[in-house]
């Protein structure tokens, strides 16, 4: 293999996150360092939490056949509504916010009823659900907004100044706590890295240069540590990341170790052989929306936590954030649409966007202009990618 | 969710029903911001000028439609590759 056809293979494989690294050595430039200062890094992961996390649930219905969800922005704004509503006449704020996640997992298990068992195109179902759930949401409004005022539920959910997690070793200036997480962080992926390599190598299968292995485990590291010591120079982990950290690794986990995972991928490939050999995939899909409704619930808590409100505008083109970052984040033609990595490297990419264009001071307008350029130059390397590979 | 199976490789047809209906949605995506561009200059609630947004937002419209008959065409190549020749439709048939 010549060096020019590896160097391709290399480019090809980790596009996005080429794409992600030239994107904030780009805004660094131009926002003089600003976008790698600590308040902005945590701002970049306070401020695309609820994208995180749509864009995962939206992954597993995608997996399932290409199918979307368009409902999840309205089912945001509904189940904060909910919430927002039920905080202000004084319930409970752990009622509140079992109530929202109810609210999504029903709304979602309705539509997967119909998109399930009585075989409704889901675009349609979720589109008669976006148009429902927004206008429910104005009527309990009213158009109006209701305020978030438990200090409890913004701090544990992510808004407000001091939605982070104590520094238990009580560090002088920098947050010890934050940092011993990273490193913890860093000695697990390094432990099952080096566990898995001599896994593959002891049952003989085919397993990549021991070099470059070495070489992405301490590039991932590096980073990992850096975003850590910002993070950590600021005011520590910011309670939105947690949240993503948790939803990402239970979701990785259930595509890539789960039975359910394994069925989602098995109805995505071929649909008719999945039912012969016997998987009941109604049933997964019926899981896969309800799934994603319950995530839009999450979401919900995020985004009023963060916002210390609900509003009848609040998740408006959400779900074309999430579907964007799944697209852009699967846009390489080694990675297709099928992982969460890359999920999270297109909705990183997106919240870097947003983040540094907003440091700069750009317009809304102009910010529109940029999205839709990002989106057009990974339709265009789609294009390109398919013409190469036939 | 189609059951025509026995006409197609089902694995190589849901592929490409994926990838055509995602690559659909961004089509739409980039459409829709075309539009608001231009819908935004026209009420007058857009800070761009409006040479700037009406290029703008006819380039990512007209890209958008150019984008949408490129799946269109994908589409139909990956469904012609997908189908089965007829010996192996014929034993692909279900008994009865």
């Amino acid at each position: 293999m010549t060096t020019k056809t590896k160097v391709l293979n290399f480019v090809q494989k980790y596009t996005m996150i080429i794409a992600l690294v030239l994107v904030t050595g780009f805004f660094a430039w131009r926002t003089n360092g600003k976008i790698l200062m600590p308040q902005n890094i945590t701002n970049i992961i306070s401020q695309n939490a609820y994208v995180f996390v749509l864009a995962t649930g939206m992954l597993m219905c995608i997996l399932t056949g290409g199918n979307i969800d368009l409902s999840v922005g309205s089912v945001v704004c509904f189940a904060g509504t909910v919430g927002a509503v039920m905080m202000q006449k004084g319930m409970n704020m752990w009622l509140a916010v079992l109530a929202m996640l109810v609210v999504g997992l029903i709304i979602g298990a309705w539509q997967a009823f119909w998109i399930a068992y009585v075989k409704v195109p889901p675009f349609i179902t979720t589109l008669a659900g976006m148009l429902i759930f927004r206008g429910l949401s104005n009527v309990v409004l009213q158009g109006k907004t209701v305020s978030v005022t438990n200090a409890k539920f913004v701090q544990i959910f992510g808004g407000g100044a001091n939605c982070y997690v104590p520094d238990f070793f009580h560090g002088n200036g920098i947050n010890l706590f934050c940092l011993f997480v990273g490193v913890l962080a860093c000695a697990l992926f390094l432990f099952f890295t080096v566990r898995n390599y001599s896994a593959r190598k002891k049952a003989g299968l085919e397993a990549e240069a021991l070099y470059k292995v070495a070489i992405r485990a301490v590039i991932i590291v590096a980073v990992v540590m850096f975003f850590t010591l910002r993070l950590a120079q600021y005011k520590g982990l910011p309670m939105a990341l947690l949240w993503v950290v948790l939803v990402v690794l239970i979701y990785t986990y259930i595509t890539s170790k789960t039975t359910v995972g394994r069925y989602l991928y098995a109805i995505g490939g071929n649909e008719v052989a999945t039912r012969l050999s016997g998987i009941n995939t109604k049933k997964i899909y019926f899981l896969a929306y309800s799934n994603m409704g319950l995530l839009a619930g999450l979401a919900g808590i995020l985004t009023i936590a963060r916002l210390t409100s609900a509003q009848p505008t609040y998740g408006q083109s959400y779900e074309m954030d999430a579907i964007g970052s799944c697209f852009i984040g699967g846009a390489s033609a080694y990675g297709g649409v099928g992982t969460v990595p890359g999920v999270i490297i297109g909705a990183l990419l997106m919240g870097v966007i947003n983040i540094g264009m907003s440091i700069m001071g750009v317009d809304a307008n102009y910010q529109k202009v940029v999205k839709g350029l990002v989106l057009l130059a990974a339709v265009i390397f789609d294009v390109v990618s398919k013409k190469k590979n036939t | 969710m189609d059951d025509r199976a026995f006409e197609y490789d089902t694995a190589k047809r849901a592929k490409a029903n994926n990838l055509a209906a995602l690559r659909a949605l961004v089509a739409a995506y980039l459409a829709w911001l075309g539009f608001s561009l231009i819908r935004d200059c026209v009420r007058g609630a857009s800070t761009l000028s409006p040479a700037f947004a009406w290029t703008v937002g006819l380039v990512f419209i007209a890209a958008a439609l150019a984008f949408a008959f490129y799946i269109w065409r994908q589409w139909k190549r990956e469904l012609a590759a997908a189908r089965l020749p007829k010996s192996e439709a014929n034993e692909a048939e279900p008994e009865p």
